[in-house]
């Protein structure tokens, strides 16, 4: 069949004379320097999104069209002849031959997660210019030839998982502390999402209410699918999505109600227990019942609202209203601390250079692949796709009146709880705002206050609204898309929690396996609770200790995740350098070498900082050292209300300190690891990677 | 079940459309399945429409999808 749907579009593609196809990119060259000079020398007065947006553009493109050639073609030397795992041994479920575009949105689908959309709204922080050229630095270099290394990687190796090939390249030792770290990445991942979730819907009956739908919606997802229609995925995703609409508006309604709304009006610390006990029940259930159609639901929103958001940046051409830069690059910023250096490469991670996407590329995608020369356009295309989501998330933050950017995000620590000690606040900055705007936007979205929702997605929501209701305007319509962009993240990122504790619980059974092997079953009950549990309890934690925490918790947690996520894709980046100097490849090597001493320089400075830094905003030791010596003092300071709480504090400074420490442990152990086997490589005469199929490819 | 897109550029199109969004949803093929199963397998017993969904699914989701940040 798609042999036939082949044939039945060849007659595009027709050949396009070479000195035409040169003055095409030289065009889009020649555009892209103009609009990344404008977006790059434009001060003063603001600027249209368009020119970051075509900016953007013309660097994919450019990028697409030489270097991920260049690194496709000669570092990695992709061989369209040779089979693929998909030719090799079809089996008509997992491993099919399967269209380039469909493998495309394939993949796409399964990196495309929260990371791009919050780490930059975090980071606008500092004006829109260091984000966007992190972005687009980071994408070119080592985001998306990381994905398409791995990818290239785990196709010729039938399509084995990361920490499957790191054993078998790198020897068992670097294996299994790579699962280590991979774990502990997932715990924070879960629990900095989770906290996202929290401060979205604390106090806010509407989204409360709206995402609490999404459950019940899922059940009866479920159960059609099983019973009703099997296999209907399209039909029951539309009534999914229409029933989500409802209880959209449905929210509004129960929010305006003096009998319904409190019942919806939750405190973050209630809300942090029903989530720990939503992915708990969750994860152990049949996952046709609640799992799977969540999934199928999240998918088809994000990737619909994805779409519209790109089309209604396009329709709108909105202006940016944050400056290029703000006098936060020094590290003073309210949203999180640390100065530009390292601290931006960390808050943006997905989006620029995501190490998680390393578990996606070596794990279904390659065995969809029908050719090595899908690779280039499946692993760079689908990693340029999400920069420019993580860019159009920029555009979105950057939207907004800049005070009420700040006021979203900055802590309550430091604007108070009234907007007029927030406007106070805020204009002292620089940014004006007055007290009245503030109210008068929270009013607008159908919400009793915006301060300090902090977390980046209440932010993005209110930028997507602003956007969205300049395309479909009318009364009421900024707290109807305000409240249906909380419902598509809110929705995705459950759905990332309740699928990442079932691997995470998976993991663990691996793990304690090797100890004590009956807890290795999966099929046992007992065993299936008890690392559940454990999981949950891991990430938990943080959550807890991310909601109780002064500053917000974000500030803490999601450096602890961008660090972690930046150690995951150095840790594959050495992989592929190691793959690379066995392949006898070694001259190419600076393709992989590079992009991972960055990010060994940014992860190490960062992590060390956030232990070592005097600044107790910055350094773990520090905070800690500030709420010991205040509780040796009898003292109990602000947000502990007891010597007892003064003590969890000082505690959870050093649980914060022991996982960036491990995170720090385990890339320099893989740094050591991966050195020797690069050394051992280059005194062989002759290829030593394991590839399997083929002989080994000169 | 639409007829086979042969000779008809719209046929083959609409079926690509369905695949690239069966693809972003990660829905199970059934149609490719059948397909693959005639072509490879025709001698071993083949899985109803029903049968083929839950295996996928619990192939996919049973030990939780490594879904990114």
């Amino acid at each position: 069949m798609q042999e036939l749907a082949k044939l039945a579009f060849s007659f595009r593609r027709r050949a396009m004379h070479p000195v035409v196809r040169k003055l095409i990119f030289g065009l889009v060259a020649v555009v892209g320097a103009v609009c990344l000079g404008v977006v790059a020398l434009r001060r003063g007065e603001s600027i249209n999104a368009m020119w970051l947006v075509a900016a953007s553009i013309a660097v994919f493109v450019i990028a697409f069209r030489f270097y991920a050639r260049y690194v496709a073609m000669n570092a990695l030397g992709i061989d369209p002849t040779r089979l693929t795992p998909a030719q090799r041994r079809p089996d008509g479920l997992d491993y099919v031959a399967t269209d380039r575009h469909v493998v495309f949105g394939h993949h796409f689908a399964a990196i495309a997660g929260a990371g791009p959309l919050i780490g930059p709204v975090l980071a606008a922080q500092m004006g829109y210019l260091p984000g966007t050229l992190w972005i687009l630095a980071g994408v070119v270099f080592a985001g998306a030839v990381q994905d398409m290394i791995i990818l290239f990687l785990s196709t010729r190796r039938d399509g084995r998982s990361l920490g499957d090939m790191i054993r078998s390249e790198l020897g068992s030792a670097a294996g299994g502390i790579a699962m280590v770290g991979i774990l502990a990445i997932m715990i924070v991942l879960l629990a900095v999402l989770a906290l996202v979730v929290v401060k979205a819907l604390a106090q806010s009956p509407w989204g409360t209410f709206t995402v609490a739908m999404t459950i019940p919606v899922a059940l009866l997802m479920g159960l059609y699918l099983r019973y009703l229609r099997p296999g209907r995925v399209g039909e029951v995703s539309l009534i999914g999505l229409v029933l989500l609409l409802v209880s959209v508006w449905l929210g509004g309604v129960v929010a305006a109600d003096p009998t319904w709304a409190p019942l919806f009006t939750l405190e973050a610390k209630t809300l942090a227990f029903l989530l720990i006990g939503y992915g708990f029940i969750a994860s152990v259930l049949p996952v046709w019942l609640l799992l799977a159609p969540r999934d199928y639901l999240s998918t088809f929103l994000k990737i619909g609202t994805v779409l519209l958001l790109a089309l209604a940046i396009f329709i709108v051409a909105p202006d940016l209203k944050m400056p290029a830069l703000t006098r936060f690059t020094d590290g003073s910023g309210p949203v999180w601390a640390g100065s530009l250096f390292p601290f931006l490469f960390i808050t943006i991670a997905c989006g620029a250079v995501s190490g998680f996407h390393s578990l996606v590329a070596s794990g279904t995608t390659p065995k969809m692949i029908s050719s090595e020369a899908d690779i280039r356009y499946v692993g760079y295309g689908a990693m340029l796709m999400e920069a420019f989501v993580a860019i159009m998330a920029l555009v979105a933050a950057c939207v907004l009146e800049p005070g009420v950017y700040f006021a979203m995000n900055s802590p309550s620590a430091l604007i108070g709880t009234s907007v007029e000690s927030a406007a106070q606040a805020i204009s002292s900055w620089g940014f004006v705002i007055t007290p009245e705007m503030l109210s008068a936007t929270a009013r607008d979205i159908g919400e009793t206050t915006i301060l300090s929702r902090t977390g980046g997605a209440p932010t993005l929501a209110v930028g997507m609204a602003e956007i969205f209701s300049r395309v479909i305007s009318g009364e009421g319509m900024l707290a109807f898309w305000y409240h249906y962009a909380i419902l598509f993240e809110a929705l995705f990122i459950l759905t990332t929690v309740d699928a990442g504790t079932r691997v995470g619980r998976f993991m663990i059974q691996d793990l304690l396996g090797t100890a004590y092997a009956p807890l290795r079953h999966t099929e046992s009950w007992t065993a299936n609770v008890v690392a559940t549990g454990l999981c949950v309890a891991g990430w938990g934690y943080f959550l807890y200790a991310g909601v109780v925490d002064p500053l917000g918790g974000i500030n803490t947690l999601w450096p602890l995740f961008g660090i972690a996520n930046q150690m995951l894709a150095a840790i594959a980046l050495i992989f592929a350098t190691v793959c690379l100097v066995k392949m006898k490849r070694e001259r190419f090597a600076w393709v992989t070498l590079v992009p991972t001493a960055w990010l060994l320089v940014c992860t190490l400075m960062a992590g060390s900082q956030k232990i070592f830094h005097a600044n107790p905003r910055i350094g773990f030791l520090a905070h800690a050292r500030l709420f010991g010596d205040a509780r040796a003092a009898g003292e109990v300071m602000a947000p502990a209300q007891s010597l007892e709480q003064m003590q969890r504090i000082v505690v959870n400074d050093y649980v914060n300190t022991t996982l960036a420490a491990l995170f720090m442990g385990v890339v320099l152990a893989l740094v050591l690891l991966g050195t020797r086997s690069i050394l051992v490589a280059r005194r062989s005469a002759v290829p030593t990677t394991r590839e399997v199929g083929h002989a080994v490819a000169a | 079940m639409p007829s086979r897109p042969e000779s008809w550029p719209v046929q083959a199109m609409r079926w690509r459309i369905v695949a690239i969004a069966r693809a972003l949803m990660g829905a199970p093929d059934y149609e490719r399945y059948l397909v693959h199963h005639t072509s490879h397998h025709a001698d071993s017993p083949l899985l109803s429409r029903a049968e083929f969904f839950a295996q996928r699914q619990s192939a996919r989701f049973g030990r939780g999808a490594s879904r990114c940040c």
